[in-house]
């Protein structure tokens, strides 16, 4: 008796899973799967044995192949999407775990959501300007400019945040420069090229003009930074230059 | 389900996600389809849906079973040869 309630209850939770498949899938295979379900339950009552280990099995087996259906008739943009927002997930749990070792890392649950949206925004630019070409050399020309830039604005915004001096938001210029290189290069190889080149030579004057007021120990940590985020913008120019250079071979 | 866990002696267990998952692959394919044909009319359920491959499907087994047979001829020419 008490098996039978507890098929009644699985069968019921296992036609609302049934629910979640794409419409198509469902309406072509879903009574069939409602009742393949239905015989194995009765099988296995009528062997005496119990329920609950094939309910959670199935359960289980058959929300693989919910999510299965439902991405393989995801269009790519969503597919990306869903990738992205994983993958950001993901980077996250590094300052979510940081936070709870790291004495006076306190952000409240909005400082989460900002940087998430930063990483998800961030991959989503890196996911959808590396679609336009195959080459590995303008993939990773992107990535390097993008967590580059990502760590440039990050860093200052932090700085500008601790020393509320407004003349470190000169360095958004840097950015500035990429953004508007970006959109008058059409995201083309060569043009990408001179932009990162072009922000390199940016940051390099900023950090050459712009007095720190900072002392001999900090001014040198800053140089190195400096030095840093120049070569890493040069770098990525190279290599949008190798992959334009490789285009017209 | 059950013809898949007694030809595989019980090593393979499948179930509904997977076996219909495949299905729908299939028919999308045009690997198979529904059959009007009655296999057994002693267990004949009025419900039951039948599935037959279709002249694609027929040939896409063949070449996977010659893809099946050329991988074993190779793996037992390795071995009676020692390496």
């Amino acid at each position: 008796m008490a098996t039978n309630v507890a098929g009644r209850r699985y069968r019921t939770w296992y036609a609302m899973l049934l629910r979640l498949y794409p419409r198509p899938f469902r309406e072509r295979f879903g009574e069939g799967m409602a009742q393949t379900f239905h015989d194995l339950c009765r099988e296995h009552r009528d062997a005496r044995r119990g329920l609950r280990g094939l309910a959670l099995w199935i359960f289980f087996e058959t929300s693989v192949g919910i999510i299965r259906e439902n991405t393989t008739h995801m269009p790519q943009l969503v597919k990306t999407m869903l990738r992205v927002a994983l993958g950001a997930l993901a980077v996250l749990m590094v300052p979510l775990v940081a936070s709870q070792v790291v004495e006076g890392w306190n952000w409240d649950a909005g400082g989460f959501v900002f940087v998430y949206v930063l990483f998800f925004g961030t991959g989503m630019v890196y996911a959808v300007i590396a679609r336009k070409m195959g080459a590995w050399s303008y993939k990773a020309g992107v990535a390097v400019a993008l967590v580059t830039g990502f760590g440039l604005g990050w860093s200052n915004m932090v700085h500008v945040a601790d020393s509320e001096n407004p003349a470190n938001l000169v360095y958004y210029s840097v950015l500035a420069v990429g953004g508007v290189g970006a959109w008058l290069a059409r995201l083309e190889a060569r043009g990408l090229a001179r932009t990162l080149f072009a922000m390199a030579a940016t940051l390099a004057l900023i950090a050459v003009m712009l007095p720190s007021g900072a002392p001999p120990y900090l001014a040198r940590n800053m140089a190195i930074g400096h030095g840093v985020f120049v070569a890493l913008f040069t770098a990525s120019g190279l290599l949008f230059r190798h992959a334009s250079l490789e285009r017209l071979k | 389900m059950k013809q898949v866990q007694a030809d595989s002696q019980g090593r393979a267990k499948m179930g509904p996600g997977t076996l219909y998952g495949s299905m729908g692959r299939m028919m999308e394919a045009g690997l198979i389809r529904e059959s009007d044909k009655r296999v057994d009319p002693e267990m004949d359920d009025e419900r039951r849906i039948y599935y037959e491959l279709t002249r694609a499907g027929r040939a896409a087994l063949e070449a996977e079973l010659k893809r099946y047979r050329g991988v074993v001829a190779v793996a037992e020419g390795r071995l009676a040869h020692g390496h």
